[in-house]
């Protein structure tokens, strides 16, 4: 037998076993054997394959909600140092109706940035640019490696603040993914309403979107909060990160008053986006980047 | 031999199927989210969602040798004083911070008091020592707060100041607007000249303070009986605090868990002889509906039989028992208790009425009873029985409107405040500009 058919008889042996698997695995177990919950969002040709009724639970919100924590916080304590950089943007939009005021990109600001445990931090200003002299944008970095802007709503402190509800749930090339939505569970609560996406396979948080549309956090100071979505990717190998954020939101009148005194004008609605590219996760940062040179 | 070989063709083609639905590409889910994502540069637009990433690298190379300096901005604030009080007149000044002061914080400031023609004037550094956990560079300049790490700070201050008696229910303000339109503003004040040195750790959910104060406190005069609107008569007179010059050591113990709204403060003061002050709190807020939020607060206090005036507690004014005045109710011991509701939602929201989208008035009630007493005995201890008539009660409803600044519970709140009860003394109306468990103070 010629060689190449050797290993093509091997290749249609392995195949035959990998089918044979995957239809015992949709057999039906004995009574009393555990069996697991198939995703009822797995397309398989109707007729092809006998159905069978499972009575395995399906993973329960509080186990999400629970798993999601964990794996947050396992996410964090696994990172040891970070490198990226930032690019921050404030775009004032003006009234779309008049064609003189296209948006203004107010601020244009690009760092390099490291991180190293316990609570280091360096910034590299790259690029900082401003239509005006004046330059009261201040950007404050967290030391920390959390993300809890994409998490703030998972954690254990927070989490009794909000209602949560499974929103939807797809599946997405072998990712169970679920789309989790939330809201304060007062109306006296400053907290925003949102939904998350979470990718079951780790239970991480990929994507996040949160808003305050009936109510503000400062009604003198914000109208409402249109849309603020936090976009995650995996870079670096296994690391999951933020690598966009967007912001809109709507300035009250009392405010747009105050700041229009002056001889610059501010838009009533403006966005804010920040985006994090060239991620480096462990790869050893020196100490000696983090001191301070005179 | 053949049925076996139909068999394998078939296994092989599930196989096949199987695979087709569930092993998608490796990068299925980047295409979802990637899918997402366009909707996301949709919404927001060019502008917000493109970033130009062009010549990082070589500006990083660039930035290495030749760092792009920015101002941080921060490194001082001004801001202006600005007061009316009976017992000063009119008060004008400028105070600033300055970050950056031998690795901490200065803060300066001085005034004048046009009608009572004296100055007042402080001096202060505090410096963080020791921070652990995750934090940035500037959070150096900013001051601690329960929650955000364990954190060491040293402080001193110099100050001729004016403080307010039973300044834990004091308006922010000390009262100047309400002197400055009807003159009837009854919190007292006196003059405290002197330096105080301490540290204050927070750590997990506690905040310790330990410090020492040498000062010298002096009590002060109705300088002026101007107001807009006011009666000069009506004026009320300035309490007068005894002239006391003391060291004495000081020191508190504060917890706060904002998840479960609740917190607490014990604080004391102890300069020797009868100058021994105690005075805790406690504060819990619960969801009774989505709707509508339920506050309680307990504040107890005790201080020695014969402390100076303005060591004395007291139960009146809008933060505590309101249908009394400043002074009215005084005594050695205290004890206060505070109910209050509030609507989640704006009045003007709920009944149909057209507004300007800022103006949330959300309604709220409260009953309020107290009472501030001298132990008949005359005796130097922590627990008194107050006497039966000792209690005065309060009640009634408003309107808040939330602030969101400094702290996202701050309401600017007006209410009218009825006495339940002889002697709790009238209606009155009020004003105030706080958090709803203000008597925990800024943890």
């Amino acid at each position: 037998m010629p060689r190449h058919t050797f290993r093509q008889a091997a290749a249609l042996a392995l195949a035959l076993g990998l089918g044979a698997a995957s239809l015992g695995a949709a057999k039906a177990p004995p009574p009393g054997i555990p069996v697991l919950a198939t995703e009822d969002t797995v397309r398989i040709a109707s007729g092809a394959l006998p159905e069978y009724l499972v009575t395995a639970p399906r993973v329960t919100l509080d186990e999400i909600l629970r798993r999601v924590n964990a794996g947050e916080v396992r996410r964090d304590s696994l990172m040891r140092d970070q490198a990226f950089t930032r690019i921050l943007k404030v775009v004032y939009r003006y009234d779309t109706t008049d064609s003189t005021k296209h948006p203004v990109t107010q601020l244009d600001d690009a760092r390099r940035i490291f991180k190293k445990r316990p609570d280091r931090l360096r910034e590299v200003p790259l690029r900082h640019k401003t239509p005006n002299k004046k330059d009261d944008v201040e950007v404050d970095t967290n030391a920390g490696m959390g993300e809890q802007v994409a998490s703030f709503a998972f954690e254990p402190r927070e989490r009794g603040n909000y209602q949560f509800a499974i929103l939807d749930r797809k599946w997405v090339g072998g990712h169970v993914v679920y789309q989790i939505g939330f809201e304060p569970k007062s109306d006296l609560d400053p907290l925003p309403s949102g939904k998350v996406w979470i990718d079951t396979n780790e239970y991480v948080i990929v994507r996040e979107e949160f808003w305050y549309h009936d109510r503000s956090p400062a009604p003198l100071f914000l109208e409402r909060i249109d849309r603020c979505v936090v976009e995650r990717s995996r870079v670096d190998g296994p690391w999951w990160v933020i690598t966009r954020v967007f912001g809109r939101v709507r300035l009250a009148g009392p405010v747009l008053t105050f700041a229009n005194l002056g001889k610059d004008r501010v838009s009533k609605t403006v966005d804010f986006s920040a985006y994090y590219t060239n991620w480096q996760v462990n790869r050893g940062l020196p100490d000696s980047l983090f001191v301070s040179k005179k | 031999m053949r049925r076996p070989l139909f068999l394998a063709i078939l296994l092989v083609a599930l196989g096949a199927v199987r695979a087709g639905a569930q092993d998608a590409p490796s990068d299925s889910l980047d295409l979802y989210l990637h899918d997402l994502a366009d909707s996301t540069d949709q919404y927001f637009g060019g502008p917000t969602a493109t970033f130009d990433t062009t010549g990082l690298d070589s500006l990083y190379q660039v930035a290495r040798v030749h760092p792009l300096k920015l101002s941080t901005g921060g490194g001082m604030s001004v801001y202006p004083v600005v007061r009316y009080h009976r017992a000063e007149g009119p008060v004008l000044g400028a105070g600033a911070s300055l970050t950056h002061v031998g690795g901490g914080t200065a803060q300066v400031w001085g005034s004048y008091g046009f009608s009572g023609q004296s100055g007042r004037y402080a001096a202060g550094w505090q410096r963080m020592l020791f921070h652990s956990g995750k934090t940035r560079p500037e959070s150096r300049y900013e001051s601690g707060s329960i929650g955000n790490g364990t954190r060491l700070d040293f402080f001193a201050r110099y100050a001729r100041e004016t403080l307010p008696i039973m300044p834990e229910h004091a308006a922010i303000d000390l009262g100047g607007a309400s002197a400055l339109v009807s003159g009837l503003n009854e919190q007292s004040v006196y003059e405290q000249r002197g330096v105080a040195t301490g540290l204050t750790l927070w750590t997990t959910d506690f905040r310790f303070q330990a410090g020492f104060r040498h000062a010298l406190d002096q009590p002060m005069r109705v300088e002026t009986e101007f107001s807009f609107f006011g009666d000069k008569d009506d004026v009320p007179f300035n309490t007068a605090a005894k002239h006391d010059e003391y060291s004495e050591a000081f020191g508190g113990i504060a917890f706060s868990r904002p998840d479960w709204d609740f917190g607490g403060v014990l604080d004391a003061r102890d300069g020797g002889g009868d100058r021994w002050r105690l005075r805790a709190a406690l504060g819990k807020s619960l969801r009774v509906t989505r709707a509508f939020r339920a506050s309680f607060q307990v504040e107890g206090g005790a201080a020695a039989a014969h402390a100076p005036r303005q060591r004395l507690f007291e139960i009146g004014g809008a933060r505590a028992v309101p249908s009394l005045p400043y002074g009215d109710e005084f005594g050695d011991h205290l004890l206060l208790g505070k109910l209050e509701l509030m609507y989640g939602k704006g009045i003007l929201e709920t009944l149909n009425i057209g507004h300007p989208r800022w103006l949330v008035l959300q309604p709220f009630g409260f009953w309020n009873s107290g009472a501030a007493w001298q132990d008949p005995a005359q005796r130097d201890i922590v627990f008194s029985k107050p006497p039966e008539d000792a209690f005065h009660h309060a009640a009634g409803f408003g309107l808040a409107l939330r602030a969101g600044v400094p702290d996202p519970d701050t309401y600017f709140r007006f209410y009218l405040a009825f006495p339940l009860g002889q002697d709790s003394g009238g209606v009155l109306p009020r004003f105030t500009i706080r958090v709803p468990l203000d008597l925990l103070g800024k943890l």
